[in-house]
Protein backbone atom coordinates (compact mmCIF):
# COMPACT_ATOMS: atom_id res chain seq x y z
CA UNK A 1 0.00 0.00 0.00
CA UNK A 2 1.12 3.58 -0.94
CA UNK A 3 2.81 5.36 1.65
CA UNK A 4 0.33 8.75 0.36
CA UNK A 5 -2.64 8.47 1.66
CA UNK A 6 -3.71 11.66 -0.59
CA UNK A 7 -1.92 12.99 -3.70
CA UNK A 8 -3.30 16.46 -5.32
CA UNK A 9 -1.84 17.49 -8.80
CA UNK A 10 -2.28 20.18 -10.83
CA UNK A 11 -6.40 21.12 -9.38
CA UNK A 12 -7.67 23.98 -10.70
CA UNK A 13 -11.27 25.16 -9.26
CA UNK A 14 -12.55 27.90 -10.61
CA UNK A 15 -16.48 29.45 -9.39
CA UNK A 16 -17.77 31.93 -11.84
CA UNK A 17 -14.59 34.81 -13.16
CA UNK A 18 -12.74 33.65 -9.55
CA UNK A 19 -10.02 31.13 -9.69
CA UNK A 20 -9.90 29.32 -6.26
CA UNK A 21 -7.43 26.76 -6.88
CA UNK A 22 -4.42 27.27 -9.65
CA UNK A 23 -2.52 24.50 -9.84
CA UNK A 24 -2.79 23.37 -6.74
CA UNK A 25 -0.51 20.41 -5.52
CA UNK A 26 0.78 18.37 -2.61
CA UNK A 27 0.59 14.97 -0.95
CA UNK A 28 -0.22 13.43 2.44
CA UNK A 29 1.80 11.01 4.23
CA UNK A 30 0.03 8.15 5.42
CA UNK A 31 -0.26 7.80 9.35
CA UNK A 32 0.09 11.91 9.84
CA UNK A 33 -1.41 14.64 10.98
CA UNK A 34 -1.24 17.14 8.10
CA UNK A 35 -2.32 20.93 8.34
CA UNK A 36 -3.55 22.96 5.83
CA UNK A 37 -3.00 26.32 6.41
CA UNK A 38 -3.97 29.11 4.54
CA UNK A 39 -6.08 32.91 4.67
CA UNK A 40 -9.51 33.45 4.54
CA UNK A 41 -10.95 32.71 1.22
CA UNK A 42 -7.25 30.98 0.07
CA UNK A 43 -8.66 27.68 -1.29
CA UNK A 44 -9.10 25.49 1.45
CA UNK A 45 -12.59 24.30 2.32
CA UNK A 46 -12.93 24.35 -2.27
CA UNK A 47 -9.83 21.79 -1.54
CA UNK A 48 -11.39 19.29 1.06
CA UNK A 49 -14.64 19.53 -0.48
CA UNK A 50 -12.63 18.23 -3.88
CA UNK A 51 -10.86 15.44 -1.79
CA UNK A 52 -13.78 14.38 0.03
CA UNK A 53 -15.71 14.18 -3.93
CA UNK A 54 -17.86 16.47 -2.53
CA UNK A 55 -17.14 19.14 -5.68
CA UNK A 56 -15.26 19.13 -8.88
CA UNK A 57 -12.05 20.23 -9.71
CA UNK A 58 -12.19 21.54 -13.23
CA UNK A 59 -8.78 20.56 -13.90
CA UNK A 60 -6.10 17.72 -11.88
CA UNK A 61 -6.12 14.83 -10.57
CA UNK A 62 -6.62 13.82 -6.70
CA UNK A 63 -6.07 10.29 -4.94
CA UNK A 64 -7.22 9.75 -1.94
CA UNK A 65 -6.18 6.31 -0.30
CA UNK A 66 -4.99 5.23 -3.98
CA UNK A 67 -9.06 6.02 -5.45
CA UNK A 68 -9.17 8.92 -8.03
CA UNK A 69 -11.88 11.16 -6.39
CA UNK A 70 -13.34 11.88 -10.03
CA UNK A 71 -13.35 8.19 -11.03
CA UNK A 72 -14.03 6.27 -8.13
CA UNK A 73 -15.59 8.74 -5.62
CA UNK A 74 -17.82 5.73 -3.83
CA UNK A 75 -14.57 4.06 -3.01
CA UNK A 76 -12.99 7.17 -1.40
CA UNK A 77 -16.35 7.98 0.27
CA UNK A 78 -16.05 4.76 2.12
CA UNK A 79 -12.13 5.41 3.96
CA UNK A 80 -12.92 9.30 4.65
CA UNK A 81 -14.49 11.00 7.13
CA UNK A 82 -15.28 14.39 6.92
CA UNK A 83 -16.15 17.24 8.55
CA UNK A 84 -16.83 20.79 7.31
CA UNK A 85 -16.33 23.90 8.69
CA UNK A 86 -20.21 24.70 9.24
CA UNK A 87 -22.98 21.93 9.72
CA UNK A 88 -26.49 21.32 10.50
CA UNK A 89 -27.94 18.95 13.02
CA UNK A 90 -31.46 17.53 13.27
CA UNK A 91 -32.62 18.81 16.12
CA UNK A 92 -35.30 16.68 16.61
CA UNK A 93 -33.05 13.61 16.81
CA UNK A 94 -30.79 12.67 20.12
CA UNK A 95 -27.53 11.33 19.38
CA UNK A 96 -27.32 8.23 19.86
CA UNK A 97 -29.98 7.94 17.19
CA UNK A 98 -28.44 10.26 15.23
CA UNK A 99 -25.19 8.11 15.14
CA UNK A 100 -26.99 4.94 14.61
CA UNK A 101 -28.44 6.59 11.03
CA UNK A 102 -25.11 7.07 9.88
CA UNK A 103 -24.02 3.19 10.92
CA UNK A 104 -26.58 2.16 9.06
CA UNK A 105 -26.32 4.54 5.96
CA UNK A 106 -22.32 3.02 5.68
CA UNK A 107 -24.00 0.21 5.78
CA UNK A 108 -22.90 -1.52 9.05
CA UNK A 109 -24.84 -4.24 10.59
CA UNK A 110 -27.82 -3.61 13.34
CA UNK A 111 -25.25 -5.82 15.89
CA UNK A 112 -22.47 -3.97 15.40
CA UNK A 113 -23.71 -0.14 15.33
CA UNK A 114 -24.08 -0.05 19.67
CA UNK A 115 -20.58 -0.64 19.62
CA UNK A 116 -19.38 1.68 16.38
CA UNK A 117 -21.58 4.12 18.20
CA UNK A 118 -19.93 3.69 21.72
CA UNK A 119 -16.33 3.81 20.43
CA UNK A 120 -17.29 7.27 18.17
CA UNK A 121 -19.30 8.77 21.56
CA UNK A 122 -15.93 7.47 23.84
CA UNK A 123 -13.28 8.97 21.78
CA UNK A 124 -14.87 12.45 21.13
CA UNK A 125 -16.19 12.20 24.93
CA UNK A 126 -19.60 12.76 24.06
CA UNK A 127 -21.20 9.81 26.07
CA UNK A 128 -22.73 12.58 28.24
CA UNK A 129 -24.54 13.76 24.98
CA UNK A 130 -26.08 10.28 23.87
CA UNK A 131 -29.60 11.18 25.13
CA UNK A 132 -29.86 14.91 24.28
CA UNK A 133 -31.85 16.18 21.56
CA UNK A 134 -29.15 17.94 19.49
CA UNK A 135 -30.34 21.44 19.60
CA UNK A 136 -29.61 24.28 21.66
CA UNK A 137 -25.56 22.89 21.52
CA UNK A 138 -22.67 24.57 22.00
CA UNK A 139 -20.08 24.94 18.88
CA UNK A 140 -17.90 22.80 20.82
CA UNK A 141 -20.73 20.09 21.47
CA UNK A 142 -21.47 20.48 17.51
CA UNK A 143 -17.65 20.01 16.96
CA UNK A 144 -17.44 17.02 18.91
CA UNK A 145 -20.92 15.29 17.23
CA UNK A 146 -19.32 16.14 13.48
CA UNK A 147 -16.64 14.24 14.81
CA UNK A 148 -18.19 11.34 16.14
CA UNK A 149 -20.21 11.33 12.93
CA UNK A 150 -17.03 11.11 10.76
CA UNK A 151 -15.78 8.35 12.84
CA UNK A 152 -18.40 6.21 13.00
CA UNK A 153 -17.64 4.07 10.02
CA UNK A 154 -14.19 3.40 11.64
CA UNK A 155 -12.23 5.51 8.14
CA UNK A 156 -8.93 5.47 7.68
CA UNK A 157 -8.28 9.10 6.51
CA UNK A 158 -10.08 12.12 8.18
CA UNK A 159 -10.46 15.75 6.52
CA UNK A 160 -11.40 18.01 8.86
CA UNK A 161 -12.03 22.00 8.25
CA UNK A 162 -11.27 23.94 11.01
CA UNK A 163 -11.99 21.11 13.73
CA UNK A 164 -11.09 23.79 16.48
CA UNK A 165 -12.96 26.33 15.21
CA UNK A 166 -15.09 27.94 18.22
CA UNK A 167 -13.95 25.24 20.72
CA UNK A 168 -13.02 26.43 24.17
CA UNK A 169 -8.90 25.91 24.95
CA UNK A 170 -9.98 23.10 27.01
CA UNK A 171 -11.46 21.76 24.09
CA UNK A 172 -8.75 22.16 22.35
CA UNK A 173 -7.03 20.41 23.99
CA UNK A 174 -9.47 16.98 24.31
CA UNK A 175 -9.41 17.64 19.98
CA UNK A 176 -5.58 17.49 20.38
CA UNK A 177 -5.31 14.58 22.02
CA UNK A 178 -8.29 13.01 20.01
CA UNK A 179 -6.41 13.45 16.88
CA UNK A 180 -2.78 11.70 18.64
CA UNK A 181 -4.59 8.38 19.58
CA UNK A 182 -6.21 8.47 15.76
CA UNK A 183 -2.65 8.71 14.75
CA UNK A 184 -1.57 6.35 17.21
CA UNK A 185 -4.49 3.90 15.26
CA UNK A 186 -2.82 4.25 11.90
CA UNK A 187 -5.40 6.73 10.51
CA UNK A 188 -4.49 10.22 8.42
CA UNK A 189 -5.32 13.37 9.47
CA UNK A 190 -5.68 16.18 6.85
CA UNK A 191 -7.18 19.15 8.92
CA UNK A 192 -7.42 22.89 8.23
CA UNK A 193 -7.34 25.50 11.13
CA UNK A 194 -6.07 28.82 11.75
CA UNK A 195 -4.51 28.36 15.20
CA UNK A 196 -1.54 27.86 14.01
CA UNK A 197 -0.10 27.48 17.81
CA UNK A 198 -2.17 24.00 17.89
CA UNK A 199 -0.91 22.63 14.01
CA UNK A 200 2.50 22.95 15.81
CA UNK A 201 1.98 20.81 18.36
CA UNK A 202 0.41 17.91 16.37
CA UNK A 203 1.19 18.48 12.81
CA UNK A 204 4.04 15.82 11.11
CA UNK A 205 3.10 18.18 7.79
CA UNK A 206 2.24 21.41 7.04
CA UNK A 207 0.59 22.38 3.89
CA UNK A 208 0.48 25.70 2.99
CA UNK A 209 -1.76 27.41 0.21
CA UNK A 210 -2.17 31.10 -0.55
CA UNK A 211 -4.99 32.46 -3.60
CA UNK A 212 -4.81 28.97 -4.50
CA UNK A 213 -1.42 28.07 -4.93
CA UNK A 214 0.68 25.83 -2.95
CA UNK A 215 3.64 27.97 -1.56
CA UNK A 216 4.81 25.27 0.89
CA UNK A 217 4.14 21.25 1.68
CA UNK A 218 6.89 19.24 3.55
CA UNK A 219 7.23 18.98 7.48
CA UNK A 220 6.58 21.12 10.31
CA UNK A 221 10.47 21.36 11.04
CA UNK A 222 11.58 21.70 7.02
CA UNK A 223 8.58 25.24 7.06
CA UNK A 224 10.31 26.89 10.07
CA UNK A 225 13.73 25.57 8.56
CA UNK A 226 12.48 27.32 5.41
CA UNK A 227 11.39 30.75 6.97
CA UNK A 228 15.23 30.43 9.25
CA UNK A 229 16.74 30.97 5.91
CA UNK A 230 15.96 34.46 6.42
CA UNK A 231 15.86 34.60 10.43
CA UNK A 232 16.12 37.81 11.76
CA UNK A 233 18.48 38.43 14.22
CA UNK A 234 19.07 40.88 16.72
CA UNK A 235 21.98 42.73 18.42
CA UNK A 236 22.70 44.11 21.22
CA UNK A 237 25.01 46.68 21.96
CA UNK A 238 25.91 49.18 24.70
CA UNK A 239 26.25 51.62 22.63
CA UNK A 240 23.78 54.25 22.50
CA UNK A 241 23.03 55.85 18.88
CA UNK A 242 24.10 53.33 16.89
CA UNK A 243 25.85 54.50 13.32
CA UNK A 244 25.43 51.11 10.97
CA UNK A 245 28.87 49.73 9.13
CA UNK A 246 28.38 50.81 5.30
CA UNK A 247 29.21 47.00 4.74
CA UNK A 248 26.30 45.97 6.35
CA UNK A 249 23.71 48.67 6.08
CA UNK A 250 22.24 46.87 3.47
CA UNK A 251 20.77 43.58 5.68
CA UNK A 252 19.79 45.81 8.39
CA UNK A 253 16.03 45.87 8.48
CA UNK A 254 15.95 47.83 11.90
CA UNK A 255 18.03 50.16 14.47
CA UNK A 256 17.26 51.41 17.33
CA UNK A 257 19.52 52.99 20.37
CA UNK A 258 20.82 50.25 21.65
CA UNK A 259 19.82 47.25 19.56
CA UNK A 260 20.28 46.65 15.51
CA UNK A 261 18.24 43.70 13.74
CA UNK A 262 18.83 42.10 10.80
CA UNK A 263 18.00 39.34 8.56
CA UNK A 264 19.72 36.76 6.43
CA UNK A 265 20.82 32.98 6.42
CA UNK A 266 24.21 33.63 9.41
CA UNK A 267 26.71 30.86 9.35
CA UNK A 268 28.50 30.61 12.53
CA UNK A 269 31.55 32.84 10.33
CA UNK A 270 29.46 35.07 8.89
CA UNK A 271 27.99 35.89 12.40
CA UNK A 272 31.88 36.11 13.59
CA UNK A 273 32.49 39.17 10.75
CA UNK A 274 29.42 40.60 11.34
CA UNK A 275 30.72 41.09 15.48
CA UNK A 276 34.28 41.99 14.33
CA UNK A 277 32.61 45.00 11.58
CA UNK A 278 30.41 46.03 14.59
CA UNK A 279 33.36 46.13 16.68
CA UNK A 280 35.92 47.63 14.56
CA UNK A 281 33.20 50.57 14.23
CA UNK A 282 33.38 51.14 18.35
CA UNK A 283 30.18 49.53 18.51
CA UNK A 284 30.51 47.72 21.86
CA UNK A 285 28.33 44.07 20.84
CA UNK A 286 26.49 42.67 24.63
CA UNK A 287 24.70 39.71 22.30
CA UNK A 288 24.03 38.21 18.99
CA UNK A 289 20.85 36.25 18.93
CA UNK A 290 18.16 34.83 16.18
CA UNK A 291 14.38 35.83 17.26
CA UNK A 292 12.62 32.88 17.77
CA UNK A 293 9.09 33.28 16.10
CA UNK A 294 6.09 31.66 16.65
CA UNK A 295 4.75 29.13 13.69
CA UNK A 296 1.67 31.97 13.08
CA UNK A 297 4.83 34.55 12.44
CA UNK A 298 6.50 32.38 9.87
CA UNK A 299 3.11 31.74 8.45
CA UNK A 300 2.49 35.43 8.27
CA UNK A 301 5.63 35.82 6.77
CA UNK A 302 5.29 33.35 4.15
CA UNK A 303 2.57 35.14 2.82
CA UNK A 304 3.90 38.34 3.38
CA UNK A 305 7.23 37.27 0.56
CA UNK A 306 4.78 35.53 -1.48
CA UNK A 307 2.71 38.64 -1.90
CA UNK A 308 6.15 40.49 -2.30
CA UNK A 309 7.45 37.92 -5.39
CA UNK A 310 3.65 38.39 -6.65
CA UNK A 311 4.13 42.42 -6.46
CA UNK B 1 -32.57 3.95 1.51
CA UNK B 2 -33.89 2.68 4.63
CA UNK B 3 -31.71 4.63 7.39
CA UNK B 4 -32.76 7.65 4.79
CA UNK B 5 -36.71 6.64 5.35
CA UNK B 6 -35.86 6.13 9.11
CA UNK B 7 -34.27 9.34 9.76
CA UNK B 8 -37.34 11.45 7.32
CA UNK B 9 -39.83 9.67 9.87
CA UNK B 10 -38.04 9.87 13.33
CA UNK B 11 -37.44 13.48 12.17
CA UNK B 12 -41.20 13.66 11.37
CA UNK B 13 -42.50 12.12 13.92
CA UNK B 14 -40.58 14.48 16.66
CA UNK B 15 -41.27 18.09 15.18
CA UNK B 16 -44.59 17.17 14.52
CA UNK B 17 -44.89 17.81 10.45
CA UNK B 18 -45.65 13.93 10.12
CA UNK B 19 -49.07 14.22 11.90
CA UNK B 20 -50.17 17.56 10.37
CA UNK B 21 -49.20 15.70 6.86
CA UNK B 22 -51.47 13.00 7.60
CA UNK B 23 -54.49 15.34 9.31
CA UNK B 24 -54.42 17.63 6.62
CA UNK B 25 -56.80 16.29 4.20
CA UNK B 26 -58.72 14.78 6.74
CA UNK B 27 -59.55 18.37 7.70
CA UNK B 28 -59.92 19.63 4.59
CA UNK B 29 -62.24 17.15 3.04
CA UNK B 30 -64.62 16.41 6.15
CA UNK B 31 -64.74 20.24 7.64
CA UNK B 32 -67.04 21.51 5.99
CA UNK B 33 -69.37 18.67 6.08
CA UNK B 34 -68.83 19.07 9.83
CA UNK B 35 -69.76 22.35 10.01
CA UNK B 36 -73.20 21.78 8.22
CA UNK B 37 -73.86 18.72 10.45
CA UNK B 38 -73.13 20.78 13.35
CA UNK B 39 -75.55 23.51 11.79
CA UNK B 40 -78.12 21.02 11.78
CA UNK B 41 -77.48 20.22 14.71
CA UNK B 42 -78.42 23.75 16.66
CA UNK B 43 -81.12 23.87 14.06
CA UNK B 44 -82.97 20.67 15.92
CA UNK B 45 -82.96 19.05 12.78
CA UNK B 46 -79.40 16.26 13.05
CA UNK B 47 -78.89 14.91 9.61
CA UNK B 48 -76.92 10.98 8.95
CA UNK B 49 -75.65 10.92 6.71
CA UNK B 50 -74.02 13.70 6.32
CA UNK B 51 -73.82 15.77 3.00
CA UNK B 52 -74.03 18.94 1.13
CA UNK B 53 -77.39 20.85 0.27
CA UNK B 54 -78.56 20.13 -3.16
CA UNK B 55 -76.13 16.86 -3.25
CA UNK B 56 -77.39 13.17 -2.28
CA UNK B 57 -75.01 11.63 -0.18
CA UNK B 58 -73.48 9.73 -3.05
CA UNK B 59 -72.50 13.07 -4.25
CA UNK B 60 -71.03 14.59 -1.59
CA UNK B 61 -68.99 11.28 -1.23
CA UNK B 62 -67.81 11.78 -4.43
CA UNK B 63 -66.93 15.48 -4.34
CA UNK B 64 -65.37 15.17 -1.11
CA UNK B 65 -63.70 12.21 -2.54
CA UNK B 66 -61.85 13.86 -4.97
CA UNK B 67 -60.79 16.78 -2.86
CA UNK B 68 -59.06 14.21 -0.27
CA UNK B 69 -57.43 12.77 -3.79
CA UNK B 70 -56.03 16.46 -4.15
CA UNK B 71 -55.12 17.44 -0.64
CA UNK B 72 -53.34 13.87 -0.32
CA UNK B 73 -51.26 14.44 -3.43
CA UNK B 74 -50.15 17.86 -2.56
CA UNK B 75 -49.57 16.55 1.18
CA UNK B 76 -47.49 13.95 -0.41
CA UNK B 77 -45.33 16.90 -2.46
CA UNK B 78 -44.95 18.72 0.87
CA UNK B 79 -43.77 16.23 2.65
CA UNK B 80 -41.17 14.96 0.27
CA UNK B 81 -40.42 18.87 -0.17
CA UNK B 82 -39.95 19.59 3.18
CA UNK B 83 -38.48 16.23 4.47
CA UNK B 84 -34.91 17.28 3.92
CA UNK B 85 -35.01 20.94 3.16
CA UNK B 86 -33.40 22.54 5.56
CA UNK B 87 -30.32 19.23 5.14
CA UNK B 88 -30.22 20.33 1.26
CA UNK B 89 -30.41 24.24 2.23
CA UNK B 90 -27.58 24.35 4.88
CA UNK B 91 -25.69 21.42 3.29
CA UNK B 92 -25.79 18.59 5.51
CA UNK B 93 -27.00 16.72 3.01
CA UNK B 94 -23.38 16.58 2.07
CA UNK B 95 -23.21 13.74 4.37
CA UNK B 96 -26.11 11.58 3.25
CA UNK B 97 -23.90 11.96 0.03
CA UNK B 98 -20.72 10.35 1.27
CA UNK B 99 -22.71 7.52 2.44
CA UNK B 100 -24.74 7.02 -0.54
CA UNK B 101 -25.49 8.49 -4.21
CA UNK B 102 -27.77 11.74 -4.59
CA UNK B 103 -30.28 9.92 -6.10
CA UNK B 104 -30.55 8.04 -3.02
CA UNK B 105 -32.19 11.32 -1.18
CA UNK B 106 -34.42 12.08 -4.01
CA UNK B 107 -35.70 8.26 -3.71
CA UNK B 108 -35.99 8.65 0.18
CA UNK B 109 -37.95 11.90 -0.04
CA UNK B 110 -40.28 10.94 -2.89
CA UNK B 111 -40.98 7.48 -0.89
CA UNK B 112 -41.90 9.47 1.91
CA UNK B 113 -44.36 11.60 0.43
CA UNK B 114 -45.69 8.87 -1.43
CA UNK B 115 -46.31 6.65 1.75
CA UNK B 116 -47.46 9.86 3.92
CA UNK B 117 -49.64 10.40 0.97
CA UNK B 118 -51.12 7.20 0.55
CA UNK B 119 -51.49 6.63 4.37
CA UNK B 120 -53.25 10.39 4.45
CA UNK B 121 -55.44 9.56 1.61
CA UNK B 122 -56.79 6.49 3.48
CA UNK B 123 -57.75 7.99 6.49
CA UNK B 124 -59.77 11.29 4.81
CA UNK B 125 -61.32 8.60 2.35
CA UNK B 126 -62.52 6.72 5.05
CA UNK B 127 -63.71 9.26 6.76
CA UNK B 128 -65.66 10.59 4.06
CA UNK B 129 -67.24 7.27 3.48
CA UNK B 130 -68.23 7.07 7.18
CA UNK B 131 -69.57 10.67 7.42
CA UNK B 132 -71.55 10.49 4.45
CA UNK B 133 -72.67 6.55 4.69
CA UNK B 134 -72.01 6.11 1.32
CA UNK B 135 -69.53 3.33 0.20
CA UNK B 136 -66.80 4.65 -3.48
CA UNK B 137 -68.80 3.01 -5.81
CA UNK B 138 -65.39 2.75 -8.26
CA UNK B 139 -62.79 2.29 -4.95
CA UNK B 140 -60.09 0.62 -7.16
CA UNK B 141 -60.11 2.83 -10.08
CA UNK B 142 -60.30 6.28 -7.35
CA UNK B 143 -57.08 4.52 -5.53
CA UNK B 144 -55.55 3.54 -8.59
CA UNK B 145 -55.70 7.46 -9.74
CA UNK B 146 -55.02 8.69 -6.46
CA UNK B 147 -51.59 6.09 -6.06
CA UNK B 148 -50.55 7.74 -9.37
CA UNK B 149 -51.73 11.42 -8.62
CA UNK B 150 -49.63 11.02 -5.28
CA UNK B 151 -46.67 9.22 -6.92
CA UNK B 152 -46.65 12.26 -9.18
CA UNK B 153 -46.58 14.67 -6.80
CA UNK B 154 -44.12 13.22 -4.21
CA UNK B 155 -41.24 13.15 -7.27
CA UNK B 156 -42.40 16.99 -8.16
CA UNK B 157 -41.80 17.70 -4.62
CA UNK B 158 -38.63 15.94 -4.86
CA UNK B 159 -37.52 18.00 -7.44
CA UNK B 160 -38.55 21.49 -6.70
CA UNK B 161 -36.32 21.02 -2.84
CA UNK B 162 -33.41 20.11 -5.40
CA UNK B 163 -34.15 23.68 -7.57
CA UNK B 164 -34.97 25.75 -4.71
CA UNK B 165 -35.15 25.39 -0.68
CA UNK B 166 -37.80 28.63 -0.72
CA UNK B 167 -41.14 27.51 0.01
CA UNK B 168 -42.51 29.39 -2.20
CA UNK B 169 -41.45 27.09 -5.23
CA UNK B 170 -44.63 25.03 -3.99
CA UNK B 171 -46.69 26.69 -5.61
CA UNK B 172 -45.98 24.72 -8.83
CA UNK B 173 -46.29 21.56 -7.40
CA UNK B 174 -50.41 22.84 -6.62
CA UNK B 175 -50.83 23.72 -10.30
CA UNK B 176 -49.50 20.36 -11.49
CA UNK B 177 -51.08 18.18 -8.84
CA UNK B 178 -54.41 19.55 -9.29
CA UNK B 179 -53.91 19.33 -13.20
CA UNK B 180 -52.96 16.13 -13.69
CA UNK B 181 -55.47 14.45 -10.95
CA UNK B 182 -58.32 16.15 -12.48
CA UNK B 183 -57.08 15.26 -15.83
CA UNK B 184 -56.57 11.70 -14.94
CA UNK B 185 -60.04 11.59 -13.32
CA UNK B 186 -61.37 12.51 -16.42
CA UNK B 187 -61.02 9.61 -18.64
CA UNK B 188 -58.92 6.33 -16.42
CA UNK B 189 -56.98 4.28 -19.10
CA UNK B 190 -53.94 2.71 -18.70
CA UNK B 191 -51.77 4.75 -21.36
CA UNK B 192 -52.91 7.66 -19.48
CA UNK B 193 -51.92 5.86 -16.24
CA UNK B 194 -49.01 4.82 -18.17
CA UNK B 195 -47.82 8.22 -18.82
CA UNK B 196 -48.28 9.74 -15.85
CA UNK B 197 -45.96 7.20 -14.23
CA UNK B 198 -43.36 7.71 -16.45
CA UNK B 199 -43.61 11.53 -16.33
CA UNK B 200 -43.44 10.62 -11.96
CA UNK B 201 -40.16 8.52 -13.07
CA UNK B 202 -38.81 11.08 -15.09
CA UNK B 203 -39.36 14.36 -12.13
CA UNK B 204 -37.49 11.44 -10.12
CA UNK B 205 -34.74 10.99 -12.08
CA UNK B 206 -34.47 15.11 -13.03
CA UNK B 207 -34.44 15.61 -9.11
CA UNK B 208 -31.42 13.30 -8.69
CA UNK B 209 -29.49 15.45 -11.60
CA UNK B 210 -30.46 18.56 -10.09
CA UNK B 211 -29.27 17.98 -6.02
CA UNK B 212 -26.31 16.70 -7.21
CA UNK B 213 -25.49 19.47 -9.46
CA UNK B 214 -26.51 22.12 -6.62
CA UNK B 215 -25.01 20.77 -3.69
CA UNK B 216 -21.80 20.53 -5.73
CA UNK B 217 -21.33 23.56 -6.66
Amino acid sequence: MSERAIVAENLLKRYGSVTALRDTSFEVTRGTITGFVGRNGAGKTTTLKILATLLRADDGTCTVANYDVRNAPYEVRRRIGFLPDVFELPSALTLREYLDIFAELYGIHRADRPKRVNTALQLTRSEDLASRRLHALSRGEQQRIGLARALIHNPDILLLDEPAAGLDPHARVELKELLRLLRERGKTVFLSSHVLADLEEICDDLVVIRNGNIIFSGSVAGFRLQMRAKTRWRVSTVTGQISVPPALSGQVVAAGPSSIEFEGDLSPLERARWISELVAHGIGVCEMSPQMTTLEQEFAKAIEEEEEEIA
Amino acid sequence: MSALLRYAVMKSMRDHLLAGLLLAPLVLASAPMLGMAVGSMFRGEPVYPFHVPDSSPQGTSDTFGVVAMIVSALVAGIGAFWIFRSEIASRAVHFFFLAHPPRAVSAASAIYGFVVGILAYSISRTAVTLMTGSPQPHAARDVAVAAVAIWIGSALGSLLVAISSEAAILVIAYAVVIVTTVQLLQSVTVVRMGIAILFAAALLQAAAIVLRRRCAS
